[in-house]
């Protein structure tokens, strides 16, 4: 093993190691990582800069194809990715402003008369469908508090509609492109379009949804019980959450529009990172008098983060350490698609349930790209298997995704904490059940 | 109007630390938070006390929590936090009370209302005390004391970068209270309140 291979493992380990331990915050860990790789690794050991300008990937920003049109492969930071996350935030954080959360919620719940099974369900559907198209954090910040408030109003205990609320974020996550950050960076450095997130993963999440709906309702329905008289005619009326009917929306038009130019973006070979901007810029555009209040609340954290942990994971590509990892994998399954598929369901699913699934999914893509070799419907197919692990893997424990801490973070707040047992009794099971169904559905499908 | 008074009370296991807050609470004739603050933040939340209480006074696990888009899940924390919220609130609301342990110090370290006492003794005049209250041998009593007061110092030091929680200046008064008694002790801490 060389030196500049084992100063990238060394590094990755420590960052991993800090990461999972959480006491520096994790874009100073990635960043001041990113900058090790660029200097030892890449300086010291390789001599080489062209491996930092490969990694560092500032050229793909002015390629034509980075916009519009068809993209180049590339490898180190993903600007792609960040853009589009960057740009979504915006997005989101305009739509929060205006009330459109907590406007949809409390009219779903005043539509179903506030009928704690009927909200439970309802909540559930809800909080998939929305983590399709916007981040889970979102999602669950506002289910959850809306959860809290109703769960008050309606006397009943809030923890099971929160549990099965982030998972369902986590499971819608899985269905699109942009529904969790490890789909992001698998669909933008492979190439993938929304479509074809939707017509894979997005199929297995379906049905995965109907069973996990059906899961949480008999393992939370004597639970789901108002406890003593309602008042229905005190519940809050939906239209006061909308802080300014304009604004509302405008924020509804913006989001439509970047939700079609999605569904659309590869027929349209309009960029994720295109999109992310245009979502931006009438936001900004629309909303100039909160400008600041909005930027304020972009977690610019987690774009940094992003791009330490490209850096990083950009060292183990160059010094050849994910090609052994990939050739290991192949050797171990003996080239058997099945087996490679199985192992990178379950070391996916388990690993993402307690470390972050995005620097797993970072680390997993170009390993499956090397094994994939020039095989397309291979690549496709173990990309579908990653995707459907990492993101569903992160929902068995309270830490495996950022939903499941805002979420559990929000219930102890309100003075409901779920703690690791109380958390997986019900999520840790849900999770193999998904975990299966994805096997299964994969298996039939694609083997 | 009269003048608020904040007093915290912290404490080794088994130094009469809890006893000290309550009667001094009564001879100042305001209210206490010790065991039952846990009860007063569940009914402002709506909740109930047996879902905190497994947290409550307990340093953060760092294994076990994470932080996501500025918050932590660590349920010791936030219980914490929830209960530094009210007792702000309370303060900032005007009510005096004593507050036994809950990192009050530190909640309160900059404020000009704050009395701080520390309640502490020898190990072994605490033994004695232990094994008569909790009905243990010497040697349980021992490894109950040291474990209750390794437990405080963590919790209390893993809210402050600071301040450490067993060292004198860090308070406004230490008081040995099985040296002249609990009643004395009393009176020695409600005069310096009186005075301050």
């Amino acid at each position: 093993m060389s030196l500049a291979q084992i100063l990238a493992i060394a590094i990755f380990a420590v960052m991993f190691v800090l990461i999972v331990l959480d006491k520096i915050e994790k874009h100073v860990v990635t960043l001041a990582a990113g900058l090790l790789t660029l200097v030892l690794v890449f300086g010291v050991a390789m001599h080489s800069m062209d491996a930092v300008w490969e990694t560092l990937n500032i050229k793909s920003l002015v390629v034509p194809g980075f916009w519009i049109g068809e993209a180049p492969e590339s490898s180190g930071i993903d600007w792609g990715t960040i853009i589009f996350l960057g740009g979504m935030m915006i997005m989101v954080e305009g739509m929060a402003k205006a009330g459109f959360f907590r406007w949809l919620c409390m009219r779903l719940a005043k539509m179903v008369n506030y009928k704690p099974i009927p909200l439970f369900v309802t909540f559930m559907i809800l909080s998939a469908i929305l983590a399709m198209f916007i981040d889970s954090i979102t999602v669950i910040l506002f289910l959850a508090a809306v959860t809290v408030e109703l769960a008050k109003l309606l006397k009943f205990n809030p923890v099971p509609m929160i549990i099965s609320e982030i998972f369902c974020a986590n499971l819608g996550g899985s269905a699109t492109m942009c529904g969790d950050p490890p789909n992001i960076i698998i669909g933008s450095k492979l190439g993938y379009s929304f479509v074809d997130f939707l017509t894979n993963t997005g199929l297995i999440a379906a049905v995965s949804l109907v069973v996990i709906v059906i899961y949480f309702y008999f393992a939370y329905r004597k639970q789901m019980v108002s406890e003593g008289e309602i008042d229905i005619s005190a519940m809050p009326d939906p239209k006061e959450a909308i802080n300014s009917k304009n604004g509302f929306f405008i924020s509804i038009g913006i989001f439509l529009c970047a939700v079609v130019m999605l569904v659309s973006h590869a027929a349209t070979h309009l960029s994720v990172a295109f999109i992310g901007v245009v979502a931006a810029v009438l936001t900004i555009i629309f909303n100039v008098k909160h400008l600041k209040e909005i930027m304020s609340k972009v977690d610019y954290k987690i774009l940094l983060f992003f791009t330490g942990l490209f850096v990083v994971v950009g060292g183990l590509e160059q010094t050849g350490i994910l090609e052994m990892i990939a050739k290991f994998i192949e050797n171990v399954s003996g080239g058997n698609l099945k087996v490679m598929i199985a192992i990178i369901i379950w070391v996916s699913a388990i690993a993402s349930a307690f470390v972050d699934n995005i620097p797993f999914a970072a680390t997993m893509v170009p390993i499956i790209k090397g094994l994939a070799g020039n095989d397309p419907a291979m690549l496709a197919i173990l990309a579908w298997t990653l995707s459907m692990c990492t993101d569903i893997g992160g929902a068995a424990t309270p830490i495996g995704a950022s939903a499941n801490v805002v979420g559990t973070s929000v219930a102890a707040k309100n003075g409901h904490p779920i703690g690791w047992g109380k958390y997986c009794i019900t999520a840790a099971p849900a999770t193999i059940i998904v975990v299966v169904i994805s096997m299964l559905m994969i298996y039939a499908r694609y083997c | 109007m009269e003048k608020q008074i904040i007093v915290t009370v912290n404490r080794e296991c088994g130094a009469g630390g809890q006893e000290i807050a309550i009667k001094l609470a009564e001879r100042l004739g305001i209210k206490v938070y010790a065991s039952n603050l846990l009860e007063e933040v569940a009914k402002e939340l709506g909740t109930s006390v047996e879902e905190m209480e497994k947290y409550d006074e307990k340093a953060r696990n760092v294994i076990f929590a994470a932080k996501a888009h500025g918050f932590y899940n660590s349920n010791e924390d936030i219980t914490a936090e929830n209960q530094f919220e009210f007792l702000k609130a309370r303060a900032n609301a005007g009510e005096s009370f004593v507050v036994l342990g809950h990192c009050s110090d530190i909640i309160f370290r900059d404020d000009a209302r704050l009395v701080s006492v520390y309640v502490t003794s020898e190990i072994e005049k605490r033994i004695p005390v232990v094994m008569e209250r909790e009905n243990l041998n010497e040697k349980e009593a021992k490894d109950l004391i040291l474990k209750m007061d390794k437990k405080r110092r963590a919790y209390h030091d893993s809210h402050t970068e600071t301040l450490d929680w067993c060292d004198a200046r860090c308070y406004d008064l230490c008081i040995d209270a099985l040296k002249i008694g609990i009643d004395n002790a009393v009176d020695v801490i409600a005069e310096y309140v009186k005075r301050s």
